[in-house]
């Protein structure tokens, strides 16, 4: 009786529960993840929050909070010295070299002991060597029509204005004194609204802080038509939500060939680290133009799309332990982060309120709002605020202009900061 | 110990070189604005340079029309009425032709000859979804 009470006793012991209910060593801290992710979770599903990476990251936080789940542990190298009896083995009967490599440092022998790391340490990898958002921007670019933009090439400068909120950003992280430059240029890159951006330039810059940018980011992305509106009417007249834009000119073939040509020769030569990021949407977007590669084409954009994005939510998720995100950072990234959208929203509308001005009215100033590259939910915001005002203006098309140019341009922000600060 | 002299080297001398976080922004800003301002650029003028080069194929096709007519009534009278297996229907004639006359290059006319159902144990829909699958590389 008294052996299986025992019995009992080891397995609670040794169990998940004992840790997380073992509060004087801050098993507290894994309940309140667990429970953060549970809302997550509920965000998700029920109100539809980016589902396809929010539900997977809440997962992965929920897995790697559940005490002794190792599931985030990394790979165990280490050289164990020999003991005089193991050494005696070793040398009469040869035991420990036939299992495991044995290594002579300074006349002394070590054997290697291995220990494997858990599942999502493993898938985490292609997060850590910035494989898997390069592979996201090459189904984006796969999904993404650049005639809206290459017909009205001035939206370039709007979606270069919306990322005006990564450096106001940035220099709020600063003066608040509790942030290093590469978490500040990591925080900042939340309001390009990209989140492959976001995670690529959080990997390399200030990888502690992948869990709660993460998050951050793709829930603000969520929230563009809730937060975007106000800001839009804030600094527009009704007379400019109202105008009316002219339609946009065709765009030939060759046009819509050569243009991921051209950015990327031009991109990269100026900015070497944007390479993976511009590179491989314009891959993805010549894949669609050329007509001739359907089959990679479709699979870029469906299964690889979906197997990356499996991987790189749930293993960022999982970076979101409670010692990390427990902090006062969070709150504050999740603050500097509602910044950053605001700014970028406001910079893009008042860049096109100029554009208004010198064009003597011909363009809508709603459309620069669009800048930010939360595709294509800040072009539909667009539409539907500039409907509000009048109900036969169609500004999709023509906010999907900056849109699209917002990618570029966060990714052209995202080289800038990796160039000053990897 | 060497570990610790080593990590100390490297922020100090991160610390001489560290750039001001006012450079950042400007810097950053500046090559943002730089970069996008030179791809705009660069689509205007390829704008301007597709929209020249239509140009001539636009004057050349609007004095075609003045002759194409005389030439156009000739031909329509030469080409006979297709012939259509019994069953099917003009609308779906009608039809054919249109799709036919949409795939034709620029400049180009096909006539219409014969319309009869395929012969083939597998449906057409199936029939696509293989060659989509086994075209090879």
């Amino acid at each position: 009786m008294n052996q299986l009470w025992d019995a009992i006793v080891d397995i609670w012991v040794n169990s998940g529960f004992a840790q997380l209910f073992d509060f004087q060593n801050g098993g507290w801290k894994n309940l309140i993840m667990l429970c953060i992710a549970g809302v997550l979770i509920y965000l998700a599903i029920a109100k539809q929050f980016e589902p396809l990476l929010l539900l997977p990251i809440a997962f992965g936080m929920l897995l790697v909070n559940l005490p002794l789940g190792a599931v985030m542990d990394p790979q165990q190298n280490s050289l164990v010295p020999f003991t005089a009896d193991e050494l005696q083995l070793l040398q009469e009967q040869g035991i420990y070299a036939q299992v495991y490599p044995v290594f002579e440092m300074n006349g002394q022998l070590y054997w290697q002991h291995f220990e494997s790391g858990g599942l999502l340490w493993y898938l985490y990898q292609g997060v850590k060597f910035g494989i898997y958002p390069p592979l996201i921007f090459l189904g984006i670019g796969c999904m993404t029509d650049f005639g809206p933009l290459i017909s009205n090439p001035k939206s370039f400068l709007l979606g270069a204005a919306a990322q005006l909120g990564i450096f106001f950003t940035f220099i709020g992280a600063r003066l608040l004194g509790m942030f290093t430059q590469n978490e500040a240029a990591s925080i900042a890159i939340i309001g390009g609204a990209d989140g492959p951006t976001a995670i690529y330039t959080t990997s390399i810059l200030a990888p502690d802080l992948l869990g709660p940018i993460a998050v951050a980011a793709y829930s603000y992305m969520a929230l563009v038509p809730v937060i975007q509106p106000p800001i839009m009417r804030a600094l527009t007249t009704k007379k400019e939500r109202s105008v009316k834009m002219e339609q946009l000119r065709p765009v030939s073939r060759l046009e819509k060939l050569l243009f991921p040509i051209f950015v990327t020769l031009l991109c990269v030569l100026l900015l070497p680290s944007a390479a993976p990021l511009i590179g491989m949407l314009m891959l993805g977007n010549l894949f669609r133009e050329s007509g001739v590669v359907e089959r990679i084409n479709k699979t870029a954009q469906n299964e690889l799309m979906n197997i990356v994005t499996i991987f790189l939510g749930v293993t960022v998720g999982a970076t979101a332990n409670a010692n990390t995100f427990l902090d006062i950072k969070t709150i504050l990234i999740i603050c500097l982060g509602l910044v950053a959208f605001a700014v970028g929203t406001a910079g893009g509308v008042l860049f096109g309120k100029l554009m208004y001005l010198f064009t003597g009215g011909k363009v809508n100033p709603l459309i620069g709002s669009a800048g930010v590259s939360a595709v294509p939910m800040a072009a539909r915001v667009a539409q539907k605020v500039g409907q509000e005002e009048n109900p036969s203006n169609f500004l999709l098309m023509h906010a999907m202009g900056p849109n699209v140019a917002g990618v570029i341009g966060s990714a052209v922000a995202a080289g800038v900061l990796i160039t000053l600060f990897g | 110990m060497v570990t610790n002299a080593a990590t100390e080297a490297t922020e100090a001398v991160a610390e001489v070189i560290k750039i001001p976080d006012a450079m950042v922004v400007v810097v950053g800003i500046a090559i943002v604005m730089s970069v996008l301002l030179v791809l705009t650029g660069i689509f205007y003028a390829f704008g301007f340079i597709m929209s020249r080069a239509s140009k001539p194929k636009t004057a050349k096709k609007a004095n075609a029309p003045a002759a194409e007519p005389a030439k156009a009534s000739a031909p329509v009278a030469a080409t006979p009425a297709p012939v259509v297996q019994e069953g099917i229907s003009g609308e779906v004639v009608a039809a054919i032709a249109a799709a036919v006359a949409m795939m034709a290059p620029e400049g180009k006319r096909y006539a219409l000859k014969s319309v009869s159902r395929a012969n083939g144990g597998r449906p057409a829909w199936a029939a696509a979804g293989v060659a989509d699958n086994t075209r090879p590389f």
